[in-house]
């Protein structure tokens, strides 16, 4: 009997932390996943299946751009947008049923303050849709309620002016 | 700069050789719409085509080198500046280049842009200004 309790517990609590941990930061968790496959990537290829249908048809004009290596190239380097960030210091997510957002704040390569928010579309799993590199002036905050709207953004940011 | 994302300080260099550019071709109204106390803003197309428009008027120009050098696959600017104070404009800015955003503020020292900048335009700016300051201190002098 106390062996069923044990268990029962077990499986009780396991359900739980996969219900509050997993989904709480599931789009973060999606963004380090594939920053570490962007820090090992020697092709596209293994970033591409993190894009949404919408972003991904976007990568036409590389395929087939007139100089095929440059267009990959280019493809590429776009594709490596969490390298601006060498630093993270906080991140924060919304999310529905349906769509997403994500703000990954710290530091660039030159020490100056950037936020990379990243829009995301749920299908069977969270796809990348919009990405937005933020680069902050000395007196702006980070956010902490995460807007992936550029013009948006960019109305809260000069709203006092 | 066409294989990797440009960052906010090659982005900036960009703002201010634009407006270089919107100075060579029609230096008194960008004067006029750049001093004015009003808003105005510019927008680059993915053809290279910049447009400023503000209170004073508005002018379309050719930068297609500059927006070529973001890369091919540069699709849009949009910069909104907030009138100028103290001769110094704050401006936002969102460069859409491929699927990536970039966006970032800053300050633009009208001032400094008119002593600093290189071509035909500049070069007469900067004259003026001397001879504005060699007749303010004859006057000075003459007043003495």
């Amino acid at each position: 009997m106390k062996l069923l309790f044990a268990f029962m517990f077990l499986a009780f609590t396991t359900v739980n932390l996969s219900a509050d941990e997993s989904p709480r930061n599931i789009l973060y968790s999606t963004y380090n996943e594939y920053s570490l496959k962007v820090n090992k990537a020697k092709t596209v290829l293994p970033l591409l299946r993190y894009y949404s249908d919408e972003i991904y048809n976007s990568f036409d004009i590389y395929f087939k751009h007139s100089n095929l290596k440059e267009g990959i190239n280019t493809l590429f380097s776009r594709l490596k947008f969490t390298t601006h960030l060498t630093q993270v210091s906080e991140h924060h997510e919304i999310k529905n049923n349906k769509t997403g957002c994500l703000v990954v704040s710290g530091t660039s390569a030159e020490k100056k303050r950037i936020s990379i928010y990243v829009g995301f579309v749920k299908t069977s799993s969270w796809l990348i849709n919009d990405i937005n590199i933020e680069y902050l002036e000395d007196n702006e905050e980070y956010l902490k309620a995460p807007i992936c709207d550029a013009e948006e953004l960019m109305k809260k940011r000069t709203k006092n002016w | 700069m066409s294989n990797n994302t440009p960052n906010e300080v090659q982005l900036k260099v960009k703002v201010f050789k634009i407006l270089e550019i919107a100075y060579k071709n029609n230096g008194e109204l960008t004067a006029n719409i750049v001093r004015s106390k009003h808003p105005f803003t510019l927008t680059v197309t993915s053809s290279g085509t910049a447009t400023l428009t503000g209170k004073a008027g508005n002018m379309t120009f050719n930068v297609s080198e500059e927006t070529n050098s973001i890369g091919f696959d540069f699709k849009f600017a949009s910069l909104q500046f907030f009138g100028s104070q103290n001769g110094q404009l704050r401006y936002s800015a969102t460069f859409t280049i491929g699927f990536t955003s970039v966006s970032f503020r800053g300050i633009f020292d009208i001032e400094k842009f008119i002593l600093e900048c290189s071509g035909l335009v500049c070069i007469a700016a900067r004259l003026m200004r001397e001879r504005k300051n060699k007749i303010d201190a004859a006057i000075q002098g003459h007043t003495k």
